[in-house]
């Protein structure tokens, strides 16, 4: 019998990973998403940068002529990527008037303006201003950035400004102690270990990963299985596999098996082009992705995340196998719900979206646990979560991270036993005759109709 | 008649829901004998062709097949059985050959007769090249060639065909009935057919049944029963057989 299962897996899958659909969809455009969002983004970083590096052309009007504004206009003119002009106003010309013709005049990308008193209201500590006029000439991030510049400056001024005063104040103190005058070392401490507040800060952000990852994985594997149940159905080949010396379970089996194959090939491809992207991302030169900071990118090297072995250790070693073990059975339970509801249909479109409207309403809790804990929930909201399907990945992380094990393995059971259930319900359904006939009842009672609207 | 019996239907009924498709028919079918049912749309000709394949399960009767119950023992039966369905296609990114292979691989688990099968689907197929191209390009009547073929090359003991024939052209009808024919003379294969072309039916088989509305109305070789309605051709004889039972020729689909 095994001899006849590998025959069956064998052509299931050469079937599958000759559509073309299904090289496109599954494993073609998901990865090829990527690798051109990270093109994309990677382009958008240089195109700042370059935009950037061209130079802005600032124009500092000047209204007062003290020391004051001759310190930020040296400072101003001293930045690399700056070429400043510098206008003295006339007595009785209004600054602010000046600087929004010269910034109109679209000769400048910046226009720093000192109005009159400045340097006699720093001297006596009087609350002082600066105008800054930044020229907007486009919605993009690259247009975005050249204004920008002009924040560096004026933090850089504020701080030797009061390096001045600290100075005169404190000639014997560093100013730079009394500017900062202590350091904070914040570390987060999990079962007793201590870890880097800033890498576990990262932890939590990317925890959404941990929804988002088993989710396209799943939607691929229930959507590959429908294409699979609903070409029998399309081709008329069902009937005949059927009447073939073979046990109906075994098509099941071959079904989930060569589904299961297809699926890891395209999330492996997906994970590749996941992986270009990132690279792409945080590869921009750190000089690039400091200037580019509207990307929103880490600069490469970031030691801010903790390795893998790290991971492995907070978490546990059980809990991560729990964690590997719960991704498998969710996937081959999507995968055999999948096939199963989808045998109902009568064509790829109508047997993925059968597939589909099956599956995803029970991803609406997970979505919810994403922003719960679990030791927040009473003793019933517990034991639902306990027997969620689908779960045990992220309850195992979850649950494995905030000491309630009992959980987790609670969890693998129920979802073990979902498997087992729809198994040898399946099974029963292909041994059956109604995997012929449903359709014509169902048809009959306007649930496919329902469902998928028209087809046949 | 010395031959063994290859099928028996044993008053065989089939109820979908509250609605009859087979009223207790019972006929038998002899070792190397090609036995046809003849009836319109309705009649409940695939119905039974689907419970001797053991895909669908009568709700009363029995039905053996070389000695095996089709529904206490249904991987028996299959071993014995090829059945080509009325719609049947095949996988379309398949070429005709690996199709072939693929079914000449679950019947046999020795790797040279399997070779041997394929060879002769092949042959039977008469696809020349096309052969090695994907299923999706061939057309209606070559993809009936091939799924004929896949049924043949087994050697099964029983052959079920299904309008085997149905959209297929009359060059290509032809080819299909010889090659059933010359199959089933050489290979001894039993044969249960069902068709609407009486042309057909009288060019294979050695006796036929007229069923209409789940209901055997006469069986014999189609000799006898031309003679017992005096007609001139089985579709003349069928509707004398109707008119003698009271009958109208309004079945459904």
């Amino acid at each position: 019998m095994a001899r006849r299962l590998k025959v069956l897996v064998s052509k299931e899958v050469r079937e599958l990973v000759r559509d073309p659909k299904i090289i496109l969809v599954m494993i073609l455009v998901p990865s090829l998403m990527f690798i051109i969002m990270g093109e994309a983004v990677g382009f958008a970083a240089e195109k700042t940068a370059e935009e950037i590096l061209k130079g802005v052309d600032t124009a500092f009007v000047d209204g007062d002529g003290g020391w004051a504004s001759d310190l930020l206009y040296s400072i101003a003119s001293s930045a690399p990527v700056s070429r400043v002009d510098r206008i003295q106003v006339t007595h009785g010309e209004d600054v602010a008037d000046r600087a929004l013709e010269l910034a109109a005049s679209g000769r400048y990308d910046l226009v720093i303006a000192v109005p009159q008193g400045f340097t006699e209201n720093i001297t006596s500590a009087r609350p002082a201003v600066v105008l800054v006029y930044s020229v907007v000439r486009g919605l993009s991030v690259a247009a975005g950035a050249k204004p920008e510049v002009v924040t560096g400056l004026l933090e850089s001024y504020k701080e030797h400004l009061v390096k001045q005063w600290l100075r005169r104040a404190f000639p014997d103190k560093d100013p730079n102690v009394l500017l900062n005058p202590f350091t904070v070392v914040e570390e987060a401490v999990v079962k007793g270990k201590a870890l880097p507040q800033q890498a576990l800060s990262m932890l939590m952000s990317q925890s959404f990963l941990l929804f988002l990852g088993p989710l396209i994985l799943l939607s691929m594997a229930a959507s590959i299985a429908a294409a699979s149940i609903g070409v029998e159905k399309e081709e008329k080949t069902l009937e005949t596999l059927l009447s073939l010396p073979i046990r109906g379970r075994d098509v099941l089996f071959s079904k989930a098996i060569a589904t299961l194959i297809v699926a890891v090939i395209g999330t492996l491809s997906l994970s590749l082009g996941f992986t270009v992207y990132m690279r792409r991302v945080l590869s921009m030169p750190l000089e690039i992705a400091s200037q580019a900071g509207a990307t929103g990118a880490q600069p490469y090297g970031y030691s801010g995340g903790l390795g893998f072995s790290q991971v492995l250790e907070l978490l546990g070693v059980g809990t991560v196998v729990v964690a590997v073990v719960g991704v498998f059975l969710s996937i081959m339970l999507v995968l055999l719900l999948s096939i199963v509801v989808s045998s109902l249909a009568g064509n790829v479109r109508e047997a993925q979206a059968l597939a589909g409207y099956i599956w995803l309403p029970l991803f609406i809790p997970l979505f919810a646990m994403m922003f719960l804990n679990i030791t927040s929930l009473g003793p019933l909201g517990q034991a639902v979560l306990a027997m969620l399907p689908f779960a045990t990945p992220l309850l195992a992380l979850k649950a494995g991270f905030e000491g309630v094990p009992w959980i987790m393995y609670a969890n693998l059971a129920t979802n073990l036993a979902y498997s087992l259930l729809v198994l040898f319900l399946g099974a029963r359904w292909f041994e059956g005759e109604k995997i012929l006939t449903a359709r014509i009842r169902a048809r009959r009672r306007g649930l496919i109709r329902g469902l998928v609207g028209t087809g046949r | 008649m010395s031959k063994d019996r290859l099928l028996s239907v044993e008053r065989l009924v089939k109820i979908y829901g509250d609605k009859p498709a087979v009223r207790g028919i019972s006929f038998s079918v002899d070792e190397g004998e090609i036995f046809a049912l003849i009836g319109p749309n309705g009649a409940g000709k695939t119905t039974t062709m689907r419970i001797i394949a053991t895909l669908l399960k009568p709700t009363s009767g029995r039905v053996l097949v070389d000695g095996h119950d089709v529904v206490s023992e249904p991987l028996e039966v299959r071993r014995r059985i090829s059945y080509l369905p009325e719609e049947a296609g095949a996988y379309p990114n398949m070429t005709g050959r690996e199709y072939l292979e693929f079914v000449a691989q679950v019947y046999f688990e020795d790797p040279g007769e399997a070779r041997a099968a394929v060879e002769r689907g092949i042959e039977y197929a008469a696809l020349g090249d096309a052969i090695d191209e994907r299923v999706k390009t061939y057309s209606k009547g070559m993809k009936r060639r091939l799924q004929l073929a896949r049924a043949l090359m087994t050697r099964p003991r029983l052959l079920l065909l299904d309008e085997p024939t149905s959209g297929v052209d009359v060059v290509h009808a032809v080819h299909l009935r010889r090659v059933v024919k010359r199959v089933a003379r050489e290979e001894g294969s039993t044969v249960l057919l069902s068709s609407h072309n009486m042309l057909e039916v009288e060019y294979l088989s050695d006796r036929v049944a007229f069923i209409h509305e789940g209901r055997i109305l006469v069986e014999g070789t189609p000799g006898e029963v031309k003679k017992r309605y005096g007609a001139g051709n089985l579709e003349e004889a069928f509707v004398r057989a109707l008119e003698e039972q009271g009958l109208s020729l309004g079945g459904s689909g």
